[in-house]
């Protein structure tokens, strides 16, 4: 008889990181809602709300990135890394003490907590960036998914180093060359349009379930919004160090116009054909129109800042971790998660015997029932962050937490039919 | 002495040993995707076989390739299996069988 032999260390630690994401951001969460409870808003200075968005952003969204790409970067090269495993093993280790030192950093307002625990942080991806550019080395690319994970990884670094550098300030151990204001907006950008919009935007003709029919104008869309976030980030990075609003102000147009082609190619994939694992295609776009509604938001702030309330910057990134960035999360793992599963089990057994398709793995009817809490989540946050009130913060807590048990669910599922599945003997 | 040496395949047995093979994300098999480039039978018992991915880093290349392998090397009568990944071909969905399309 032969049986799968999988190679458990190869994807440990995307499995870790994985986990990883799970954890913080239900932490996230709780520490928005903590925020939220305190101030009647979602208001920066919070110490909760700072420590909510870092652990959504570094501990959930950045753990989700670091996890495919330690699977990505090598696929991309075309080159397999020795001892990669390990590496990402080791990179999850110190992403999981680091993040977690900065999330109890922001939330006790422990400025030498953050020094350490963006320290490690940063040692973590450094590791990651050795591998990547080494996978690098052997070919250079344009294709908008290489410029979206190496531009992205460059931006990353410029902006954990900042935040080293305003942490390190804070605790009197280094000043700063401008206002603590404008290096904080820089922090921002670099992190949010630099790294995060960045990779997505750049892998999205690939991510988008559809991708098949469509893929020209999806990767003319992507390379577009890589070019717009790129000059914008140039732009802004000169014009806040330089104190030059006009500067600023031509960055951060760009920087919410990168949105736009996503928006055409999303809706392009709507006319085609092939749309497997439907519910986390309709994830995917109820997320790029969640992304579409706070560029419109960071749009007006730039442009007619005395027409909207307070805090409009940060709420239009708020707004944009519930309304788009957990739904496209949860719509890539989708594809991602039983992907991983099936390379592990089956794909040693390829061509020996009737294997299982990656959809087969998955159940579509608890991606739809996925699909279902995601509208909750992100119209129960929308209310919540439009319109506070606290039943609406409630619901959106009970959408939420809906929302990870639906996956937790669909994964003991996919682990009930993979133990289905017994190979035969050949 | 065995006396009962298997003949070479044809082109048509390759072929239909290659639909054994499925793409796992798309659930069609490697023929009516159009993933088979080119089969070869440059002399008895050797079978040539290339094959293209759905999108340049595609992380099944190494998975195809070695299936593709396993499958024509187990037929009767191949004594060697060359499969090659053409990186220079691009797959586009006009490349699925009309056939597939139809179902």
């Amino acid at each position: 008889m032969k049986t799968a032999r999988p190679n458990l260390l190869s994807v440990g630690g995307t499995f870790a990181f994985f986990v990883l994401a799970t954890l913080f951001t239900a932490v996230g969460l709780v520490a928005f809602g903590q925020s939220w409870q305190a101030t009647g808003s979602f208001a920066p200075a919070h110490p909760a709300f700072l420590a909510g968005v870092h652990a959504l952003l570094l501990g959930g969204l950045l753990s989700v990135y670091l996890g495919a790409a330690h699977q990505l970067c090598p696929v991309i090269s075309e080159r397999r890394i020795q001892g990669g495993g390990v590496i990402a093993m080791v990179h999850a280790a110190l992403h999981l003490a680091g993040t977690a030192l900065m999330v109890a950093g922001f939330w006790l307002a422990r400025d030498h907590l953050l020094v350490i625990g963006g320290s490690l942080v940063t040692a973590g991806l450094l590791l990651f960036a050795l591998l990547a550019l080494s996978a690098l080395e052997r070919r250079r690319s344009w294709e908008p998914e290489s410029v979206g994970l190496y531009a992205g990884l460059w931006w990353l670094l410029a902006a954990v180093a900042l935040g080293l550098w305003m942490a390190s300030f804070r605790a009197g151990w280094a000043s700063l060359p401008v206002g603590l204001e404008q290096v904080r907006g820089l922090h921002l950008r670099v992190a949010f349009g630099g790294f995060f919009l960045q990779v997505l935007l750049g892998l999205s003709h690939r991510l988008v379930p559809m991708f098949l029919v469509s893929r020209r104008t999806g990767k003319t869309a992507a390379g577009l919004a890589l070019l717009c976030l790129n000059l914008g980030l140039l732009l802004d990075t000169v014009g806040l160090l330089g104190e030059l609003p006009r500067l600023v102000t031509a960055g951060d147009t760009l920087l919410g116009l990168a949105i736009l082609p996503h928006l055409v190619a999303t809706a392009c994939q709507l006319l085609s054909r092939l749309r497997p694992l439907g519910g986390s295609f309709w994830s995917y776009s109820l997320g790029t129109l969640g992304l579409t509604a706070c560029a419109v938001l960071w749009l007006l702030q730039v442009w007619t800042p005395e027409t909207l309330t307070l805090h409009a910057e940060w709420l239009a990134l708020a707004a944009a971790l519930p309304l788009a960035l957990i739904p496209i999360a949860f719509a890539v793992s989708a594809r991602v998660i039983p992907f991983l599963v099936w390379q592990v089990a089956c794909a040693p057994l390829i061509g020996r015997q009737k294997l299982p398709t990656v959809q087969q793995l998955w159940s579509e009817r608890l991606l739809w029932v996925e699909f279902g809490w995601v509208v909750a989540v992100v119209g129960t946050w929308g209310f919540a962050l439009f319109a506070p009130q606290p039943a609406g913060l409630v619901a959106a807590m009970v959408a939420t937490a809906g929302l990870f048990a639906t996956r937790a669910l669909n994964c003991c599922q996919l682990w009930r039919r993979l133990r289905s599945f017994t190979p035969v003997a050949s | 002495m065995n006396d009962t040496i298997a003949e070479s395949p044809t082109v048509a047995t390759v072929v239909e040993a290659l639909r054994t093979i499925e793409d796992p994300e798309v659930g069609l098999n490697i023929v009516d995707l159009g993933l088979i480039e080119e089969i070869r039978l440059p002399c008895a018992g050797t079978v040539e076989v290339d094959l293209i991915v759905t999108s340049p880093g595609c992380p099944l290349k190494d998975t195809l390739e070695e299936g593709t392998r396993s499958v024509v090397a187990g037929l009767p009568g191949v004594q060697t299996a060359l499969v090659r990944v053409l990186d220079d071909i691009r797959w586009t969905p006009d490349r699925i069988s009309d056939l597939t399309m139809l179902q």
